[in-house]
C-alpha cells in the first residue's frame, strides 16, 4: 500500500530508531532496514516500520515522521549488509534485513517531549495517527478491541456496552 | 509424557493474535509469514508447549516449493523456523481444509487437493521436519457411497509422490466417514489414522468404546512415530447473530462446534482410556487456542493431579 488512507488502523507497526541521517537515507533510497536477531523485540510482528529520529536530525529530531511497509525479510550477517565495515565488532552477527516499500510521511509528526532513549515500540497505525507524544504509542485499547471482535463466539452471556443494551431494549436482564 | 498442542492461532499475546491466519490470502511475502511462525514458536517454547499446527494456508497456491527456495529470503526463514522448532522440540503438523478431499467424485477437486497436499508436504520438508510432522486429511466425498470414496482416495494416494505419501495421515469425521472407514483406508494404503475424540462421540455407528477406538487408531502409526490425536469438546452456548435493527438473534450451537475452553472431565476420560497405550500427542481444538491449553493444565492439576504429570 502506497497511501496512508489504505492502511488499516489496526495494522501492526513497529517503531524503530534511525540514529543517523544516513540510516534514514538508506531506508529511503535502498529500501531496507536492519534489526539484530539477538536483540530483536519479541514478538517481531509488524506490517509497517516507523522511524524515530534522534538528536542527530537537527530540526526534525526526537520525533516519528515516516513509516514504510514491510515487504520481505531475510537473515544476513552484518558484514554482508555493510561490506564497507568488515572489521566492525558485530560484523559476524546475524541481522534481520527488512525489505521496505516507499517512505510515507505522517500527516503530523509524533514528537517525544521527554523520552529520549527510544528502542522499539510496538504500536498500531491508528495509534500512530492519534498519538500526540511518543509515550502514547504503546498499543491502544481501541485497536485491541477491534482485533478481538471476531475471536470469541460471544454467547447470550456476553458483556455488551450500556449503549448496546439500551439500543436493544428488549434484552432480558442479565442478557 | 503426552504433549498438548495448539492449532494455528495464538490468543495469549496481543501482537500474535492476528498472526498466522490466512496470511497467504493477504498477499504477505512467504518470508514474513515464516517470521510470524518463528515468533509463535518462541511464544510456545516460553510456555513449554511442544506441538503446533501450522496454518493450512501458510503457503499460497502460487508458492511452489522450488520458487520459494530460490528466493534467499524464503530459504533463510525456512531454515530459521525449522531450526527453532527443532531446538525447542516442537512438533509441527498441518491440517488440510475439508476441500482437500482425495476421495471426492469430482476429478478437478481431487487434482486441486493433490496439489495442495503436495505443497503442504513440501512446506514440512523445507522446514526440515521429521517423520512425525504429518499433513492430516479427511476422506472427502459423499457419504452415500463411502466404499467408492475410499477406493478413490486409495487410488489417488498411490499416485502421489513418495515424499508426499509419507507425510499423510487421515482423520475420521463427524458425519460421514467413521473410524472404521478410515481404518479400512489404512489397511489398503498404510496411511496412519488420527483419532478425534469429539468425532467419535458425534459419529460412531459401530458403537465402539473410547479406549478400544483410541487403541485401534494408535496401532496404525509406524514404529518410532508418535501418533497424533485430536481433542475438543462440544460447544453448548448460543451464538448472538447481530441484526441491522433490534436485538441480535440467538442461535443454538451446531453439532460438532468447538467450545471456547475445554471440558476437563472429558479430557480426564481420554487420559484414563489411554492407560497402558503408547504415548501420543494431543492437538487441542478449542476457540480459545493457547488460552484453553493453559487452562486445561490448571484444571488437570485441580481435578486429576495424578494425571497432570503425564501431560506437558
Amino acid at each position: 500500500m502506497h497511501r496512508l488512507d489504505d492502511i488499516p488502523w489496526g495494522a501492526p507497526v513497529m517503531v524503530c530508531v534511525v540514529p543517523r541521517p544516513a540510516d534514514l537515507e538508506r531506508v529511503r533510497v535502498e529500501g531496507w532496514y536492519r534489526v539484530p536477531v539477538a536483540h530483536a523485540p519479541a514478538p517481531l510482528i509488524a506490517d509497517y516500520l516507523a522511524f524515530y529520529q534522534t538528536a542527530a536530525y537537527g530540526a526534525e529530531r526526537w520525533a516519528v515522521r515516516y513509516l514504510a511497509a514491510v515487504r520481505a525479510v531475510q537473515i544476513m550477517l552484518r558484514r554482508e549488509l555493510l561490506p564497507d565495515q568488515p572489521h566492525h565488532p558485530r560484523a559476524g552477527e546475524r541481522y534481520y534485513r527488512f525489505t521496505l516499500g516507499p517512505l510515507l510521511q505522517l500527516p503530523l509528526a509524533v514528537p517525544s517531549r521527554h523520552l529520549r532513549r527510544v528502542t522499539f515500540i510496538p504500536t498500531t497505525f491508528g495509534q500512530l495517527l492519534r498519538a500526540s507524544d511518543v509515550t502514547e504509542l504503546w498499543q491502544s485499547p481501541l485497536d485491541q478491541e477491534a482485533e478481538w471482535g471476531d475471536v470469541w463466539a460471544a454467547g447470550v452471556n456476553a458483556r455488551h456496552s450500556g449503549a448496546q443494551r439500551r439500543a436493544w431494549g428488549a434484552m432480558p436482564a442479565g442478557g | 509424557m503426552l504433549r498438548l498442542g495448539v492449532a494455528t492461532r495464538i490468543l495469549g499475546h496481543d501482537r500474535l493474535r492476528n498472526a498466522g491466519v490466512h496470511q497467504a490470502e493477504a498477499g504477505t511475502h512467504v518470508s514474513l509469514r515464516l517470521l510470524r511462525v518463528c515468533e509463535v514458536l518462541r511464544y510456545l517454547q516460553a510456555h513449554h508447549i511442544g506441538f503446533y499446527r501450522l496454518p493450512e494456508d501458510l503457503l499460497a497456491a502460487e508458492d511452489s516449493a522450488g520458487a520459494m527456495l530460490a528466493q534467499r529470503a524464503a530459504a533463510d526463514m525456512f531454515g530459521e523456523a525449522g531450526a527453532l522448532a527443532r531446538s525447542a522440540a516442537i512438533r509441527l503438523t498441518v491440517h488440510s481444509a475439508l476441500s482437500s478431499a482425495l476421495g471426492t467424485a469430482a476429478p478437478d477437486v481431487a487434482a486441486r487437493a493433490g496439489q495442495v497436499v503436495g505443497l503442504q508436504a513440501a512446506l514440512l520438508d523445507a522446514l526440515g521436519a521429521g517423520a512425525e510432522s504429518v499433513v492430516v486429511l479427511h476422506v472427502g466425498g459423499a457419504s452415500d457411497d463411502r466404499a467408492a470414496a475410499i477406493e478413490r482416495f486409495a487410488a489417488r494416494f498411490e499416485r502421489l509422490a513418495p515424499a508426499v505419501r509419507r507425510r499423510i495421515a487421515v482423520e475420521h469425521d463427524d458425519t460421514r466417514f467413521g473410524l472404521f472407514d478410515v481404518l479400512r483406508l489404512h489397511r489398503i494404503t498404510g496411511v496412519p489414522v488420527v483419532f478425534d475424540a469429539l468425532h467419535l462421540q458425534l459419529h460412531n455407528p459401530e458403537r465402539i468404546g473410547l479406549a478400544e477406538a483410541l487403541s485401534l487408531a494408535l496401532a496404525t502409526w509406524p514404529p518410532g512415530v508418535r501418533p497424533e490425536v485430536h481433542f475438543s469438546t462440544q460447544r453448548t452456548e448460543a451464538h448472538m447473530q447481530p441484526q441491522s435493527r433490534g436485538a441480535p438473534h440467538v442461535l443454538a450451537p451446531r453439532p460438532g462446534q468447538h467450545s471456547d475452553y475445554l471440558n476437563p472431565f472429558e479430557f480426564i476420560a481420554l487420559l484414563n482410556a489411554a492407560r497402558g497405550l503408547p504415548p501420543f500427542d494431543i492437538m487441542l481444538e478449542a476457540k480459545a487456542a493457547d488460552l484453553a491449553l493453559l487452562r486445561l493444565r490448571t484444571d488437570l492439576q485441580r481435578y486429576a493431579p495424578e494425571l497432570a504429570s503425564r501431560v506437558q
